[in-house]
């Protein structure tokens, strides 16, 4: 999985591409979340567009990081979610849990 | 060549208990759905389920012991894919797993595999083979029905 953080209107912006499931993508994902945490980082959204594929391993990273987020008074939001992705949302019920976005412009918004 | 003379495909692989070996068996899945046809739609729910479940069985069956072995059978019978996972675990008693939708176990990072694998395939059982191992069986139908569709019926 290769990843980018940049910021923008003040909300940091986690991009993720490739695949998130155990062993692959989860750690980095598990790392970026602690980083930008530690930086203290509070408006955060992660971008899932370009995610091809998330298993049960990845969906708990979100959860983790969602709970972790909310620890530190942070918010985590979604943006671009897959089909796949949403559908897996919808099934275990998270859809409830997350602030997702259709676009990344739209996540972005909803800060301000 | 005429369906009826096509010989049957059945897939059996055994590999070391690791972790590793789960892109492999993603890898067989894909280039097996060349020769099967399993519907596309639902190409991906299949192989997050074989991956379920072979993490399960590395993770939970053989408890990250690499001297065990899983295997994996996956096979075509009579309109629908079936794949077995063993693991030379025990098993384990399903009425305890929890429903990860349940607000004491929203919240929670893991526990969602199994649950996934039930909900996206159309028959799951938990079984025994002769030795005493344990394996998961998942079946989809091989038509283009969706599991809502098949359960109407």
């Amino acid at each position: 999985m290769n990843d980018r953080i940049y910021e923008k209107d003040g909300v940091t912006i986690l991009e993720l591409k490739g695949t998130i499931t155990l062993g692959s993508g989860d750690v980095t994902m598990r790392d970026r979340i602690k980083e930008l945490l530690a930086q203290g980082k509070k408006q955060i959204v992660i971008d899932l567009g370009e995610v091809s594929f998330m298993d049960s391993t990845g969906l708990g990273e979100l959860v983790a990081a969602y709970t972790s987020a909310r620890h530190q008074q942070a918010h985590l939001k979604l943006a671009n979610l897959t089909k796949k992705i949403k559908d897996l949302l919808a099934i275990t019920q998270l859809a409830a849990v997350f602030e997702s976005y259709e676009s990344l412009g739209d996540a972005i918004a909803s800060f301000k | 060549m005429c369906d009826a003379h096509r010989a049957r495909i059945h897939v059996h692989l055994r590999v070391p208990s690791d972790l590793r070996f789960t892109d492999l068996f993603h890898l067989v899945l894909g280039q097996l759905a060349h020769e099967i046809q399993i519907p596309e739609e639902r190409m991906d729910w299949v192989t997050l389920c074989l991956r379920e479940a072979v993490n399960n069985a590395v993770l939970h069956g053989n408890k990250k012991d690499s001297s065990k072995f899983i295997e994996v059978e996956m096979e075509e019978v009579e309109g629908e894919f079936v794949m077995r996972v063993w693991d030379e675990g025990p098993g384990f008693n399903v009425s305890v797993l929890g429903d990860p939708r349940n607000p004491e176990n929203l919240f929670r990072p893991n526990g969602r595999g199994i649950f996934l694998i039930r909900q996206l395939m159309d028959r799951v059982e938990f079984i025994h083979d002769s030795r005493g191992h344990f394996g998961l069986e998942m079946k989809i139908a091989l038509s283009k029905k969706d599991k809502q569709e098949a359960a109407n019926e």
